[in-house]
């Protein structure tokens, strides 16, 4: 017990480079303030945000936001604004930490207020950004390590890796637990794996005409099959994470996983999958805000020889 | 000599608690990391609902709520106020029954006039607006329920609509329940949540 308690201990207390922490700060940031943009490019501020008259929100009227900006139009657009300053903050890592807290606290307000607009990739993107509070990811590509060096007192070069480690738990977590919900008949070999058609096929989603889906049908039953066993899945990640992390260590199943790539197979479903309903539904940020996340998939070492590579290649 | 603290034989000076505190600080952050994974697992862990249960089941299920609420106790004020949680529903249902939106507005002859009607490119009014996900939440319905912001949704639609149609004196939005099959919907001529607004206020 004493050792299971000390390699917990050793594995929380890893430490390596930010720069997987950071990718994921700027993008979520990113795809937030994209939301927020369409938002206000939509006029659907007030409406959504501000209770009646000025707008349609249900909720909120006992909340601190409530009680400091009141629960009209103005109060809708004072929430935005303070959201899209503590994105730009967490997007450019200005007061990181601070601006994280910021942008969730008031995030967590506007869903108080509209709990229907604010949907499960809203919770996620809170959690992803607690995460991140408590994070070093402005040790890099932000202005908080650009002012401590000029301080004389730059960042270290690695940081704190559990944070990583608990987005990796939470992204892999979101998948497994989507799996396991999805009760319905048309995710299974009962409904004939029709799920995936019958969501293609939805009025309020759907991106082009459906004609489409009919042809091609026989592949959606496949693709819905093969979602289920992407996220039921998904706890099998972590195994292959480990193995890919400990390559050198003996084990005919480690060697097994790693040869075959089952890390990265899984992977490149995750982005097919995503990519995929962003093109074919109207899905709004879930696919680019789930796929923000997965820097965290990536050991230290691969994102380091892809940045190598990206800068030999600007160079 | 001070007594030791934390086990460190040093003088009580905050350089030697700092230290101590310093040195106990991964444990420390071990555990509470642990306790945060397992509030996760007990607040995302799959306990069935009591009217899918047969009957048989449904003490069980309801035991297996009550303990998750007492164990999800220290933590669900914060949840709540943060709206966080762990169970996480990715198109939970894909049933072939689903509903399309109309949004209608009536002329002083009577005469009702389609403005938007989802899927359908020839009445397309509003359907930035309407499809931006964060709106299409509060009117799309969870399975075959509307949603709880319908009403709301439904009531300044419709007065939107009249603000910016003069020419209206009524206005309605409604769901017709539509029948996917193979890649297609079909509408069924059957319309459920029907709200409308008489030209009256604003």
């Amino acid at each position: 017990m004493s050792r299971l308690w000390r390699a917990w201990v050793a594995l929380w207390d890893h430490r390596e480079p930010a720069h997987a922490l950071a990718a994921v700060r700027i993008a979520m940031a990113l795809v937030l303030l994209y939301d927020y943009a369409v938002a206000w490019q939509l006029d659907a501020i007030e409406p959504l945000w501000a209770l009646p008259p000025d707008g349609y929100a249900t909720g909120g009227a006992d909340r601190w936001a409530a009680r400091w900006l009141g629960t009209g139009a103005d109060s809708a657009v004072a929430l935005w604004w303070i959201s899209v300053i503590g994105l730009v903050a967490v997007a450019t890592g200005t007061l990181t930490r601070v601006a994280c807290v910021v942008v969730v606290l008031v995030s967590a307000q506007l869903a108080h207020r509209a709990p229907d607009a604010d949907r499960g990739i809203d919770g996620l993107i809170r959690i992803t950004l607690l995460v991140l509070a408590l994070a070093r990811s402005h040790a890099v590509w932000s202005v908080d390590a650009w002012v401590l060096r000029r301080l004389g007192r730059p960042p270290p070069s690695d940081v704190p890796a559990w944070p990583r480690y608990l987005l990796l738990l939470q992204l892999i977590w979101v998948y497994f637990s989507g799996g396991h919900n999805k009760t319905g008949a048309e995710w299974g070999p009962f409904g004939g794996f029709t799920a995936l058609a019958n969501t293609l096929a939805e009025p309020h989603l759907i991106r082009f005409d459906p004609a489409w889906v009919s042809v091609a049908y026989p592949l959606t039953r496949v693709a819905t099959a093969l979602t289920m066993l992407f996220e039921l899945g998904a706890p099998l990640m972590l195994l292959w994470t480990y193995y890919a992390a400990t390559a050198d260590r003996p084990g005919r199943l480690r060697r097994w996983c790693n040869r075959l790539r089952l890390r990265w197979i899984w992977i490149a479903l995750g982005v097919s999958f995503h990519l995929g309903i962003a093109l074919t539904l109207r899905l709004g940020i879930f696919p680019a805000a789930m796929l923000a996340l997965y820097p965290v998939l990536l050991l230290p070492d691969e994102l380091q020889r892809l940045l190598r590579r990206l800068r030999l290649r600007r160079s | 000599m001070a007594a030791p603290i934390f086990g460190y034989d040093r003088p009580m000076t905050v350089r030697g608690l700092v230290a101590a505190l310093r040195a106990r600080w991964p444990a420390a952050r071990a555990t509470l990391i642990a306790l945060a994974i397992g509030f996760a697992l007990v607040d995302g862990c799959p306990v069935p609902e009591r009217q899918v249960v047969p009957a048989w089941a449904t003490d069980l299920v309801d035991g297996l709520q009550t303990a998750r609420t007492t164990a999800r106790k220290p933590v669900a004020k914060l949840a709540a106020d943060l709206d966080v949680f762990q169970r996480w529903i990715l198109f939970r249902g894909a049933s072939r029954r689903r509903f399309r939106l109309y949004v209608e507005g009536r002329t002083a002859d009577g005469d009702w006039q389609l403005l938007y009607r989802a899927g359908d490119p020839e009445h397309a009014a509003y359907e930035d607006l309407l499809k931006f996900r964060r709106i299409r939440g509060t009117y799309n319905p969870n399975g075959q329920n509307a949603r709880s912001q319908y009403l709301a949704f439904a009531t300044w639609m419709t007065l939107r609509v009249l603000d910016d149609h003069p020419e209206l004196i009524m206005a309605r939005t409604r769901m017709e329940k539509v029948l996917i099959g193979e890649g297609a919907y079909a509408g069924t001529g059957d319309f459920v949540f029907t709200h409308q607004e008489l030209r009256r206020r604003r």
